[in-house]
């Protein structure tokens, strides 16, 4: 324990030198009620681009509701939400899920959700952002095009699955992956999809000691090097914390900055 | 006249009504109960063109594809604000409304009196009268939509579609426009299907509204789900399955206030057989549930 807390110590200091980088996250005043029960009361947030958040907070706190805000499955009672990615500030409070992910925002799901019928890499091939022309007429029409565009979608979907460990795993069934690999396919989706602000929800619930450790690393690596923003949500906050910058805890709606653990 | 021809006609314009639901039901994963208004909101359109109207051939059906497809948009936009489940009552009005026009609409559609005189296909000026002239032009034009329909399915169009399909919110969050995707999915699949039922009256030269019925559309929902969904063979084997079973009955020599019954009762058996052994259908790949 006491070594945990001065690894993290360490962190804190190491991570304080990035508070010069440009917010991308900023959210003022969210509150939100369930039938007369708050939930979110005047929460205040900001993450710097780069940094990775630990969030953590008793059953029942919030967390998810606070990532279903961001995501835009929840439009909250007061308050608002600003995204500041791939260089453009918007205001998404309430905004449709589509549009705040086209924005830059991605999430892993508690539960994971791929598509189940569809193979590794269909499930990342479907997330390419801005690279497919989707429409039903493009399909039908310019195909010498849409090929093209899908071949260098292709290339980097296998790309991304190799990052993650899962290039051999391309041609297999998503629900025939066990959990691990799952969410190693749901990261590759995220990579996919250009997502900069990554919304993880207990990343690390449902896997053994290696599988967890992996995890652990690609999400270090994918924050260092390539960047990514992370709000992390995640109960084991002794595995997590090492990799995070700062910590809060979720309660009575409110954050409160945590030092140690 | 033929009897296997007439047949296989049959089967080529069926085949385009199974393959454009499949789009929906199969790849979409989107309830669709009015296709065969649809069908018919075709079939009248270009049985009108080239009886009133005097239009060719081609652009009859061109014309079919668009009214078809022009009015499911309109039903999509104008039912914005209904979602998921509810649409499938939204469908089923229109299918209802459909085809109490068709049937009250005397001005224009000569309500239960139908269309008579309907022309066989002409094109630059050489008529295809015979029941072997007919096949072959349906074989291009059928070949041709199933081509189209084919690079739909396999397009980001496709792809999306079938992602929306497995998980409709894990798609909306990786910024796939579910709501575009639907919309355009109907009006394909609708100008699709005006097509087929464009063949359809030129084939059989007559077209009345109890051609149209919610039994129709539900005839055409279970070719999907009898031969299979989310792929290209499955609404294939359906459609040669349906159109099968009559003619078999035929064998039996029932007299005829019997036999529609007894075609009714072997569908519904079918289904439930299907449902029970075979859920993802003869040659399918993806589970109807
Ligand atoms: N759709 C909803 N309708 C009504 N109440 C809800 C709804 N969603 C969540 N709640 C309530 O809001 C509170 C916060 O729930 P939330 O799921 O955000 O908690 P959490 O912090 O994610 O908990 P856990 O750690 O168990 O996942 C709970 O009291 C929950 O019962
Ligand atoms: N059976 C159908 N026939 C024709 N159009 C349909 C059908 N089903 C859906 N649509 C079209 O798709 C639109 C979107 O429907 P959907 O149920 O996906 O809404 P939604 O995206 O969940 O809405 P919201 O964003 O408000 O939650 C419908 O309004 C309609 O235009
Ligand atoms: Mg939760
Ligand atoms: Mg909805």
């Amino acid at each position: 324990m006491e070594a945990v807390a001065e690894n993290l110590n360490e962190t804190i200091t190491l991570r304080a030198t990035e508070d010069v980088l440009p917010w991308a996250v900023r959210t003022a005043n969210l509150c939100l009620a369930f039938g007369g029960h708050q939930v979110l009361e005047g929460l205040n947030l900001t993450l710097q681009a780069g940094e990775a958040i630990l969030l953590r907070g008793e059953n029942g706190s919030g967390k998810t509701t606070l990532l279903n805000i961001l995501s835009g499955l929840i439009r909250p009672d007061a308050g608002s939400v600003l995204l500041h990615l791939k260089g453009r500030e918007i205001d998404v409070t309430g905004s449709s899920p589509e549009r705040i992910a086209r924005s830059g925002l991605g999430r892993l799901w508690q539960d994971i959700r791929l598509f189940p019928t569809m193979t590794a890499l269909d499930n990342v091939l479907a997330a390419s952002a801005e690279l497919l022309d989707r429409t039903a007429l493009a399909g039908i029409t310019c195909w010498p095009l849409i090929r093209r565009q899908e071949r260098v979608a292709r290339e980097r979907a296998l790309h991304n699955l190799a990052l993650v460990g899962m290039a051999d795993r391309s041609d297999s069934s998503a629900d025939k992956l066990s959990v691990g690999q799952m969410k190693r396919v749901a990261l590759a989706r995220l990579l996919q999809a250009e997502a900069d602000f990554w919304l993880l929800d207990e990343p690390l619930a449902g896997l053994d000691q290696v599988s967890a450790e992996e995890i652990l690393r690609l999400l270090e690596r994918f924050n260092t090097d390539h960047g990514k923003t992370m709000l992390v949500v995640e109960h084991q906050h002794e595995r997590m914390a090492p990799i995070c910058g700062r910590m809060f805890f979720l309660a009575n709606g409110h954050l409160q900055p945590e030092r140690s653990v | 006249m033929s009897y296997l021809l007439h047949l296989l006609i049959f089967f080529q314009i069926y085949a385009v009504v199974a393959m454009s639901l499949n789009l929906l039901i199969g790849y979409g994963g989107l309830l669709q109960v009015a296709h065969a208004a649809y069908f018919g909101v075709g079939a009248y359109t270009a049985a009108l063109l080239w009886t009133k109207l005097g239009v060719g051939f081609i652009p009859g059906l061109l014309g079919a594809a668009l009214m078809s497809s022009l009015l499911s948009l309109l039903v999509s936009l104008s039912a914005w604000r209904f979602r998921g489940d509810y649409f499938v009552m939204i469908s089923l009005a229109v299918q209802v409304v459909l085809y109490s026009l068709m049937y009250n609409f005397m001005d224009i559609t000569n309500g239960p009196y139908g269309i008579t005189a309907i022309p066989k296909p002409v094109i630059m000026d050489s008529i295809f009268a015979t029941q072997e002239a007919t096949f072959a032009i349906y074989v291009v034009i059928v070949g041709m939509l199933a081509f189209i329909l084919a690079a739909a399915k396999l397009s980001p169009f496709g792809l999306s579609l079938q992602a929306m399909r497995d998980d409709e919110l894990a798609a909306r969050s990786l910024g796939i426009p579910v709501r575009r995707l639907k919309v355009e999915a109907f009006m394909l699949a609708s100008a699709m299907v005006g097509v087929a039922g464009g063949l359809y009256a030129s084939y059989i030269s007559y077209i009345d509204p109890t051609s149209f019925t919610l039994d129709e559309s539900i005839l055409m929902l279970s070719m999907v789900i009898v031969g299979g969904t989310g792929n290209v063979r499955g609404p294939l084997v359906g459609a040669a399955v349906l159109i099968a079973i009559p003619e078999l009955l035929r064998f039996l020599s029932l007299p005829d206030t019997v036999a529609a019954h007894i075609r009714l009762l072997a569908y519904g058996l079918l289904l439930i057989l299907m449902m029970h052994w075979r859920p993802q259908g003869l040659a399918g790949r993806y589970r109807f549930e």
